[in-house]
């Protein structure tokens, strides 16, 4: 059975943020470890600060943590209204958020302009959906350390990055035809660009 | 004499207090933090292993993994999985490493299995 696009978004989403998760663990356990490591060998005196730097390092892992698990919250509860007023400048960043693990691996720098931020009254979870899938082709084609830029645009979000001429659109189109029909938004393409308008009606 | 371990992860905070612990155990502890760095070290210094994290930016873990039996086809490689899953650590384990564990670690099964490989 082929899994609908819908969850194959959730589970790279679950994929992206258990990750994360797990990483941030691995640091809060190994702080511990060795704060455990210290205690066991007598080590109280702190006049090296190293005991601090320890439990420093847990609390800042712990916030991260924190912040992960409050974006996973958001991602849980965006199909709670089918239709709702939104910021596509908020609904982007949150999917940044959840997607920071797969975007640091490919060592991407993107440049986030959401000055002339886009209102509209859609679905939350189409919206993210449609933008993943774009941004997964440019993650997946990118060249390590490359950077590309996500502007908007009266009523047009724009990734400008240099793999596009290998982005076939036609996939993501075809891939995204229902959500598109949904949002009433078309996408296309140049040479340098992806182009996402967005009807606002 | 004490063993030669090189611990790769691209996570600093993570590296640098795992190689804390290591050393703290008797172990000779040496840091990199990406698959570049680790093949620079290694093919200038002796290790009797490597614990090498599967996902880096850059080269991934089983790009390094291959780099790294190339130089020394006999060098014993215990890969790390932040993906919860064991299908990364069998493939690495098709491709010559020793074996394979998933973060967040425990440390005694680290070294356990460290002093199993190295005996």
């Amino acid at each position: 059975m082929k899994a609908s696009k819908e969850i194959i978004f959730s589970e790279k989403i679950a994929s992206a943020v258990s990750h994360e998760l797990r990483n941030i663990l691995a640091v809060i356990k190994e702080n511990s470890g060795l704060l455990q490591d210290l205690v066991m060998l007598g080590k109280y005196d702190d006049s090296s600060g190293k005991l601090k730097k320890i439990t420093d390092s847990i609390l800042k892992q712990v916030n991260i943590g924190e912040e992960t698990t409050t974006h996973l919250n958001k991602f849980a509860h965006l199909n709670d209204k089918d239709i709702e007023t939104f910021s596509c400048g908020d609904e982007l960043s949150e999917l940044l958020a959840l997607i920071k693990r797969p975007i640091k691996q490919k060592g991407l720098d993107i440049d986030l302009n959401i000055d002339q931020d886009i209102k509209i009254e859609s679905s939350r979870f189409f919206f993210q959906m449609t933008i993943y899938f774009i941004i997964n082709e440019i993650i997946k084609l990118s060249e390590y350390g490359s950077k590309f830029e996500i502007n908007f645009f009266q009523n047009q979000i724009v990734f400008k990055t240099e793999c596009v001429p290998g982005i076939d659109i036609e996939t993501i189109q075809n891939r995204l035809e229902d959500n598109l029909l949904f949002m009433k938004s078309t996408i296309y393409k140049n040479e340098s660009s992806i182009f996402l308008d967005i009807n606002k009606d | 004499m004490n063993k030669k371990i090189l611990l790769v992860d691209d996570e600093h905070e993570f590296v640098q207090t795992l190689a804390q612990r290591l050393k703290l155990r008797g172990y000779e502890v040496s840091t990199a933090l990406s698959g570049e760095d680790c093949l620079e070290i290694f093919s200038s210094n002796p290790f009797d292993l490597v614990v090498l994290d599967l996902m880096m930016p850059g080269m991934s873990g089983l790009e390094v993994l291959a780099g790294l039996k190339r130089l020394e086809k006999s060098i014993p490689v215990i890969l790390l999985t932040g993906h919860g899953s064991t299908k990364e650590g069998m493939e690495g384990m098709k491709l010559g490493a020793a074996d394979y564990l998933m973060k967040p670690l425990d440390i005694n099964q680290l070294t356990e299995k460290m002093e199993e490989i190295l005996k």
